[in-house]
């Protein structure tokens, strides 16, 4: 968290321009305005000094202030953060729940017709860039069918509309980089599942299961208890993406998001939020690779003994 | 005499391969009686474990029966019955011990959890009362401290307790006839003789039948009321087990019994049978065993024997029974 977080300071300082230039950028502004407010914030100490005061902020939990918003960092991330749980958080319960059943499902029947069409489905829809496939998606719903919005979160009349109205705008903006998220979210889960699934089948235990007169779906039932570890693993790699969100498809449904956000505001050299979304992310980085250790430990008596 | 309790008839089990069919199990034949311990004896790749596994269709997928194969248990063909009803006999009538207790465990499963199980599927037992009865079978199959090691995974067990868990979960509901897959190859040999006696405890307690199949002839003689022997797919000899070690009818059973040490041999090369059994996509034609035979003459490479009736209870495939003088010495 700290190595990441402190490598992103130093290259952030380290790029050309910095808040002022950006934002004040061919606007007839004297030098010495400008100068000044850097000053102020003490942008022209140097970055050893910078990086002390930077730390000293952090440790006491103050994330800074943002000079693309002009508002308290704490604020815009607060702002952010339940719109991409929303997104992401629907996304992966959808890609984890639905990846698990289908490669589960294939997994009992490796080699058959049906495991052979899901097997190449879901290698073309993981091997597909994420926002061509929400382009292809924007063509068909929005410019073909004309079915949903395209973009953002809530359409432009969204205040003034009767709440069951609203709710259904929100949903209708929600349905396109859900499906472009799970779409992808289910292939990578399902490859994974298949996978260790196809793996317990074979194993003897299953054939005891059988003999014990268990019916087929205990016998599922037993092969998959022993099948989740890679699955589990895989979805604590995923969890940072609930605070980070994902870059291109926010970025081309316009979701008003911490992956849209974060890009901007490294374009804009927004120091203290880009800092503090690193941060976030790899504080949840660390956090999801502990709860898959630990669910681990918990579905697989084997693992850490 | 009365009816037996399993009675296989033609029993045949092919695959289809690359090398052509493959017909491992290629017409067995045999009776078990209640209460009787059978033992099945063989090479690796003769057929024997096939064989159990079919008894209660539980072969591995691509395995093909013979629609004229039967497998009759208590009058009802096991081979024809319909799913709901095989289930309802798996484990509760007719129950398995398999060979490797380490992979035939479930790893993430506790032990307890897993002889309970069967007490679950067969019965209207709350989880608790079956739980309660799983921990007693465990005692009483020789488990210490059982009410603890209930809650262990199979990782933390021994290999001999591991089997002894398999035993337990195979005997919990005191099926009519347990079939015991070589079920103390895995282990140790002093665990071994545990194991075996065990099994003919239980037996005596619960009055099963027991289908022994083994490649170890001294596992044969300690438990087996009547043996069977099995090469090449085929029953080459069934006898009653005295007379199977005094007078054995083929040469493939004699090459068996004569490749076991004993103690007047422990100085001199162990005697083998030579050559090895072949694959099952390319039985020879005549009989399945000339080629490593010391008495092989030319009948044997144009007419298969059929299995000749020579006792009350011996049958035996080979064409010495009805030219003797062809015998080498």
């Amino acid at each position: 968290m700290w190595a990441a977080s402190t490598l992103v300071f130093v290259l952030l300082r380290l790029a050309p321009g910095d808040p002022y230039a950006m934002r004040f950028e061919g606007l007839p502004l004297p030098r010495a305005t400008i100068e000044a407010r850097r000053a102020q914030r003490g942008l022209d100490d140097p970055m050893p000094v910078q990086y002390a005061r930077w730390l000293g902020n952090i440790v006491r939990g103050e994330l800074g202030w943002s000079e693309q918003h002009q508002r308290p960092v704490r604020d815009v991330i607060a702002d952010l953060l339940p719109r991409t749980a929303l997104l992401m958080g629907l996304a992966l319960v959808t890609s984890l729940s639905l990846g698990m059943w289908l490669g589960a499902w294939q997994g009992t029947r490796a080699g058959s017709f049906g495991d052979q069409v899901a097997t190449t489905s879901t290698l073309v829809l993981y091997s597909l860039p994420e926002f061509w496939l929400a382009l292809l998606l924007l063509q068909l719903f929005v410019q073909t069918l004309g079915w949903l919005p395209a973009t953002g979160m809530v359409s432009a009349m969204h205040e003034i509309l009767p709440f069951g109205e609203r709710v259904r705008d929100r949903l209708e903006h929600l349905v396109l980089p859900w499906l472009a998220l799970s779409l992808v979210g289910v292939s990578v889960f399902a490859r994974f599942q298949r996978s260790s699934m196809r793996d317990a089948w074979r194993e003897p235990f299953v054939r005891t299961a059988r003999a014990k007169g268990v019916a087929e779906r205990g016998v599922r039932w037993h092969a998959w208890r022993t099948a989740l570890a890679p699955v589990i693993a895989l979805a604590g790699l995923t969890l940072p993406a609930l605070v980070g969100g994902a870059v291109f498809v926010e970025r081309i449904f316009a979701w008003p998001g911490m992956g849209n956000a974060t890009v901007s505001a490294v374009n804009a050299r927004d120091y203290d939020l880009v800092t503090a979304a690193v941060l976030l992310s790899s504080a949840v980085t660390v956090f999801g690779s502990l709860l898959a250790d630990l669910v681990q430990r918990m579905v697989d008596p084997r693992v850490g003994s | 005499m009365t009816s037996p309790l399993l009675s296989v008839h033609d029993l045949r089990v092919s695959f289809f391969t690359e090398a052509g069919p493959a017909r491992a199990v290629d017409g067995v034949s045999f009776t078990v009686h209640a209460g009787e311990t059978v033992a099945l004896v063989g090479e690796s790749g003769c057929g024997k474990t096939l064989t159990a596994l079919s008894l209660l269709r539980l072969m591995p997928t691509g395995a093909r029966l013979a629609p004229t194969s039967r497998v009759e248990f208590d009058g009802a063909d096991i081979l024809t019955m319909p799913e709901r009803a095989l289930r309802s006999l798996r484990g509760d009538r007719i129950a398995m011990i398999f060979q490797e207790p380490m992979t035939a465990l479930n790893p993430v499963l506790t032990v307890g959890d897993q002889v309970a199980e069967v007490v679950r599927v067969h019965t209207a037992l709350s989880g608790r009362d079956a739980w309660t009865r799983a921990v007693d079978m465990l005692a009483l199959v020789g488990i210490p401290d059982a009410a603890a090691r209930a809650q262990q995974y199979p990782h933390e067990l021994s290999g001999g307790m591991r089997q002894r868990v398999m035993i337990a979960m195979a005997l919990i509901l005191e099926p009519a006839l347990v079939i015991a897959d070589e079920p103390t190859t895995a282990l140790d040999v002093t665990i071994q003789a545990q194991i075996l006696e065990l099994l003919r405890a239980m037996r005596e307690r619960s009055g099963m039948a027991l289908l022994l199949i083994t490649h170890d002839l001294g596992v044969v003689a300690e438990m087996a009321s009547r043996v069977l022997v099995m090469y090449a797919g085929e029953v080459v000899e069934e006898s009653p087990v005295e007379l199977l070690f005094s007078a054995p009818g083929h040469p493939y059973t004699e090459g068996l019994l004569a490749a076991v040490p004993t103690l007047d041999t422990s100085r001199e090369r162990l005697r083998t049978i030579p050559g090895t059994v072949p694959p099952p996509t390319d039985w020879p034609a005549g009989c399945r065993f000339r080629e490593r035979c010391a008495h092989a003459w030319d009948r044997c490479a144009s007419d298969a024997p059929p299995l000749v009736q020579l006792g009350p209870a011996h049958r035996v495939r080979c064409h010495l029974v009805q030219e003797p003088e062809r015998r080498r010495t």
